[in-house]
């Protein structure tokens, strides 16, 4: 498996913070702030497993993860939900959607590595 | 009972009512006439035995008056008729053997009704004319014919009150169906099925209430709506920043302290701290909308210059404003009266619309901070008199304005965008960036309400938005 993650989330605090720590776990990191470029970057990267957020500007979380799971390139990519949302409605969407996993924030940083593994 | 079953019963009753009513007029109206008609039809007899008595009288001919006797003999109710001479001697008599003898007294027998007519020749009585008729005959003759008639009224009566009955039955259930879906309604929306909408569309007070019953339906679930979002923003706003902190401390907790990357833990101290504070507003901003909700939010109020306070927080946005280049003018004339405030809480009423207005006005805008005095108003008394003592001067408010050339609010949002969490979707969707907790109006508006004041917003979109408040004068 690709050691390379990508990262989408709006909120550049949280961002970089799972940047360190995933660096420091010696995953290669790349990381978008803006949802809007978010699919086409992760369609040219190709990584090895995606962590998305849900509240975003639109695109939303939703949207990003149906443009991913519909483009033949991107829709093998597991996708881990990394949401401050818990609620049954958003984790079955998700699940519908396609997502891999469905985790809460704030995050244990060794559970979601354990879940990128 | 059921509305329905007591609308039927009603109805039945009010049919009974009608029909008894009528026929019981009808009954004794046609007695009335029957009765009459046979008045009538005996004075007739009566007058024809006259004639014919002077006719024969003058002829000398009692042939043709034996001939009558003899016919109304016959007739049903007749008890006898008999002509008189002047002496009082029979002519002729229903019962022939009485011909030649003296005439009995007149109403001889009970139950009887004589009629007794003069038999006149010119102006000379000759005799006299009498008949008498049968009372328990005539009676029964009217009673048989008012059975008749009393049985073709039942017989009506009894299609009246099956066709009445069966209207009503219709009728109440028509009434009552709309009353059911009504009800079925209810306990389906009390079940918590809030998107129900009930479906009738007549123009009477069933569809008026049941139109009123689907605003209701609406509210409750933007009610929820609004609960939902309450509870996500919260959650939101109270997980984001923690995961940012916490995952900072995880990543440096097991790393001895001289392997530290230093720029690595200069940049994780910055956005902990950021991310601390954006806690602690946060926090600040629930606890200071729930002392407001609870009514326990003290203002403590005092005599105070408007200019300063506006100056504090305008030079508070300088160095954003200037980021963004969005140019700030505060246009407060310094000599203004004083207002009765707390000056801490107004300036975050200042804080909180500067702030929107910096967010919401892209660059090249301007934010302008604007006051005036209103003419005193005796109707805009400044209610809250337990704030603070009243002013000695002549009161009236000042009216501040703040205003943008931001994105504006649309007309639909400007009347919630003072509720709590909630931010016009239509904005948020635009700008891509709009960090907020949506508690920021709301506390607003009660702060300035505290104040004895009101604030209101005016909008147009994509040339901006003015938000007015008002404050005391001391």
């Amino acid at each position: 498996m690709s050691k390379k993650i990508f990262i989408v989330d709006d909120d550049r605090g949280i961002l970089e913070m799972l940047r360190d720590n995933l660096e420091k776990a010696r995953f290669e990191v790349l990381a978008e702030a803006d949802s809007r470029v978010a699919s086409e970057r992760i369609s040219s990267e190709i990584p090895g497993a995606v962590i998305l957020d849900l509240v975003m500007p639109e695109p939303d979380g939703f949207e990003v993860l149906k443009s991913l799971k519909s483009n033949d390139k991107t829709k093998n990519i597991p996708v881990i939900i990394l949401t401050t949302h818990d609620t049954k409605e958003n984790r079955d969407r998700c699940a519908e959607l396609g997502a891999a996993k469905y985790m809460l924030k704030p995050v244990n940083i060794k559970k979601l590595i354990e879940a990128i593994k | 009972m059921k509305i329905r079953e007591k609308f039927t019963l009603f109805s039945f009753l009010l049919v009974i009512i009608s029909i008894a009513g009528v026929s019981i007029l009808f009954y004794f109206s046609e007695k009335q006439l029957l009765t009459n008609g046979i008045r009538d039809k005996e004075a007739e007899m009566a007058q024809t035995f006259v004639q014919i008595s002077e006719d024969a009288l003058r002829v000398n001919d009692e042939l043709p008056v034996l001939n009558y006797v003899a016919t109304i003999r016959k007739t049903k109710g007749v008890a006898y008729a008999l002509l008189v001479d002047k002496n009082n001697t029979v002519l002729a008599h229903t019962d022939g053997k009485l011909i030649g003898k003296k005439g009995t007294e007149a109403c001889a027998a009970d139950g009887i009704t004589e009629l007794s007519l003069p038999v006149m020749a010119g102006r000379e009585q000759k005799g006299t004319a009498r008949i008498g008729f049968s009372k328990s005959v005539m009676d029964e003759i009217i009673t048989a014919s008012l059975n008749r008639t009393r049985n073709r009224i039942a017989y009506i009566a009894l299609i009246i009150l099956i066709a009445g009955l069966a209207g009503a039955a219709v009728l109440s259930r028509r009434m009552t169906r709309p009353i059911k879906k009504l009800s079925e309604g209810a306990i389906s929306i009390g079940e918590g099925n809030l998107d129900y909408r009930i479906n009738i569309d007549s123009k009477d007070e069933i569809g008026d209430l049941s139109r009123e019953f689907n605003l209701m339906a609406r509210k409750l679930q933007e009610l929820d709506q609004l609960k939902k979002d309450f509870v996500s923003s919260v959650s939101h706003e109270l997980r984001s920043p923690l995961t940012a902190i916490e995952g900072y401390v995880d990543y440096f907790v097991d790393i001895p302290p001289e392997k530290v990357d230093k720029e690595k833990w200069q940049k994780a101290l910055n956005i902990m701290k950021k991310n601390t504070s954006r806690l602690n507003n946060f926090i600040g901003d629930i606890l200071d909308m729930a002392k407001i909700e609870a009514a326990q939010f003290e203002i403590d109020r005092t005599p105070s210059n408007l200019y300063p306070v506006a100056e504090e927080i305008t030079a508070l946005f300088e160095k954003l404003a200037v980021e963004k280049k969005v140019a700030i003018k505060l246009d407060i004339p310094r000599d203004l009266p004083e207002v009765m405030i707390d000056a801490d809480k107004i300036k975050q009423v200042f804080t909180n619309l500067v702030s929107n207005a910096l967010k919401f006005t892209p660059e090249g805008g301007t934010i302008s901070i604007q006051a005036k005095c209103q003419a005193p108003s005796p109707l805009s008394s400044p209610s809250r008199g337990e704030d603070g003592p009243a002013g000695p001067g002549e009161g009236g408010f000042l009216e501040i304005s703040i205003s943008d050339t931001g994105i504006g609010i649309p007309v639909s949002a400007l009347e919630y965008i003072f509720d709590r969490f909630r931010r016009a979707p239509e904005i948020t969707d635009r700008i891509k960036k709009t960090k907020g907790t949506g508690l920021g109006l709301s506390i607003t508006k009660g702060i300035i309400e505290l104040h004895g004041g009101k604030i209101w917003a005016e909008s147009e979109l994509n040339k901006g938005s003015v938000f007015h408040f008002t404050l005391e004068r001391s």
